[in-house]
């Protein structure tokens, strides 16, 4: 099963698909350019397997039609993010043994792989790259045998994990088993404005699936984001709260009636936001989890305005249990695999711990308290304190270093780093720390202070000791 | 006077190295959305003047007239320092 060729079955080609500023695009049109995408994309594909081709391309129609080509070509989609650095990059093509990289000319190319073809799609220049990949450190008979369609690098949730992989068919059931409550139709439209490389399977191509409208802003200045909704009467939108703070503080008189469904994701919702929107616009905001292993399988629809800060009750098609306060899901659309080290067998007799520490009120009502591992999370984006300590660690001037997440009310939890100077008489200075930092990891992981320490606590055996628990 | 110049320039040196990383060519009085400032951008760029100029800014006051200029931020900037010391 191809779950794009599925979309393409269900939809009238003329219905309106995507909006970008002036431009409107129909079913019929994406597909167009998604096929054209796909068979050149056939044409050089000699693998003779599934390939795996990376996608660097910014938010956009675009960003869409080339997605949408991959699949269609067959072929399985690794997201690489705008952000990331040549070093991430390269990690990822090589974890993920990568065959191909279709890379939009727009963004600047540092890597070395030859160019097999350049073509134009929607007004997009791209170029589709050969890749030299090491031998895969997992069964490719094993990956093959999955009918895979994404591979999310980033967010292992046990931190040792790399390369989440998703077939189509998971697809599918995890976007049917997420509109149950979404309730996303044709006669939506949707306000997109997050990045598409971290939130692409779930979101846009669920949209896609319902046959809604799927409205892109580019702004992220509340005057432009306010007014395209005003514009496409939009219906739901999708946001962190830090979006939904800064939407609360407009004080123009546009109220919003066409407004039915916004949905916080990404952190933690504070109460205080919710009310201050509520107040604003007159409706409450949503709380979910998304879980890149999972999907969408929380969000409060029916107490958001008595109880915001709450997650809500598991949608239908989910069942959730609490085992020692962590989270522990079983349903539809789980992952079906992690790629390195290899683990097709990822869930635990249908059970998927998520390592979020969660409680249940007395009507049934989910609340995030923290997490039970050590991973940082910064407006949703993951950030692993070993990779930023490793980064660290190798500045001539720090002899050790200790990473940890610091709360922030809008971002839920930013980075800040303790270092054991070398010399102590001449620690480094934050700034060339900060710089050191910047080389090889995204902007969003590298610490935002840097503070001096005699000694950090170590266990028994000498390893960094971490906060485990952040609840009270 | 002179230190509001030096709070712009120091902004805008923040965003052209740190946090735009290409926009060689900006200036205090560039807009900033215009030359890809994003939501991740905006959370970094908070969290740098929370920590250089130690005041904090709520995303509420996140407007255009705000903020959509080194100049304009640094202004914010002023008014917050302004209204915090005795």
């Amino acid at each position: 099963m191809n779950l794009i060729e599925e979309i393409a079955r269900l939809h009238d080609p003329a219905a309106l698909a995507v909006v970008s500023g002036e431009r409107r695009v129909s079913y019929g049109e994406l597909f167009d350019h998604a096929r054209a995408i796909a068979a050149t994309i056939r044409t050089h594909d000699d693998t003779g397997r599934i390939a795996r081709i990376g996608l660097q391309c910014p938010n956009g129609v675009s960003y869409i039609v080339l997605s949408m080509g991959v699949l269609l070509s067959g072929a399985c989609l690794v997201p690489l993010a705008e952000e990331l650095t040549d070093a991430e990059r390269a990690e990822i093509a090589a974890t993920t043994a990568l065959d191909f990289i279709l890379a939009a000319d727009v963004l600047p190319w540092h890597g070395d792989e030859a160019i097999l073809t350049a073509s134009v799609s929607d007004g997009t220049p791209w170029k589709l790259h050969r890749c030299d990949p090491p031998a895969p450190a997992f069964p490719e008979d094993g990956f093959q045998a999955l009918n895979p369609a994404f591979i999310r690098f980033s967010s292992g949730t046990t931190g040792t994990s790399k390369g989440v992989v998703l077939s189509h068919e998971t697809l599918l059931a995890r976007i049917t088993a997420a509109n149950e409550g979404l309730q996303i139709d044709p006669r939506d439209r949707v306000l997109w404005m997050l990045p598409m490389a971290h939130h692409f399977a779930v979101s846009i191509v669920l949209y896609l699936h319902a046959g809604a409208t799927t409205v892109l802003e580019h702004s992220s200045m509340r005057e432009d984001i306010l007014a395209t909704a005003e514009r496409h009467d939009a219906t739901v939108i999708y946001g962190s709260p830090f979006h939904f703070a800064m939407l609360s503080g407009d004080s123009g008189s546009f109220l919003w009636p066409s407004l039915r469904l916004a949905v916080a994701t990404a952190a933690a919702l504070p109460e205080a936001t919710a009310r201050a929107f509520d107040r604003r616009f007159g409706k409450p905001l949503h709380q979910g989890l998304g879980i890149i292993e999972v999907g969408l399988s929380v969000i409060n629809l029916e107490a958001a305005r008595e109880k915001p800060a709450s997650l809500g009750k598991p949608l239908p098609a989910y069942e959730v249990e609490l085992r020692d306060d962590e989270f522990h899901v079983r349903g539809p659309g789980l992952l079906d695999a992690y790629l390195v080290p290899w683990n097709p067998s990822p869930l635990d007799g249908g059970w998927f711990a998520s390592g979020d520490l969660v409680r249940r009120d007395e009507d049934g009502h989910l609340y995030l308290m923290g997490r039970k591992k050590s991973v940082i999370n910064v407006a949703g984006m993951k950030v692993f304190p070993e990779e930023v300590e490793q980064v660290l660690n190798g500045h001539p001037a720090v002899f050790r270093s200790r990473v940890l997440g610091r709360e922030h009310p809008q971002m839920g939890q930013v980075p800040v780093a303790e270092i054991i100077p070398a010399d102590p008489a001449a620690p480094p200075k934050p700034v060339e720390l900060q710089r050191h930092c910047k080389a090889v990891l995204s902007a969003y992981k590298v610490p935002l202070v840097f503070k001096m320490v005699e000694e950090l606590p170590l266990t028994a055996s000498g390893k960094i000791k971490r906060i485990l628990d952040e609840t009270p | 006077m002179l230190r509001a110049r030096l709070m712009e320039q120091e902004l805008t040196l923040l965003l052209r190295t740190e946090i735009l990383g290409t926009a060689e060519d900006l200036t205090p009085r560039s807009d900033l959305f215009a030359a890809g400032l994003d939501s991740m951008g905006i959370m970094q760029l908070l969290l740098s003047i929370e920590d250089r100029f130690g005041v904090a800014i709520d995303p509420a006051e996140l407007s255009r007239e705000n903020f959509s200029t080194a100049e304009k931020i640094a202004a914010l900037i002023a008014g917050k320092q302004a209204a915090a010391s005795p």
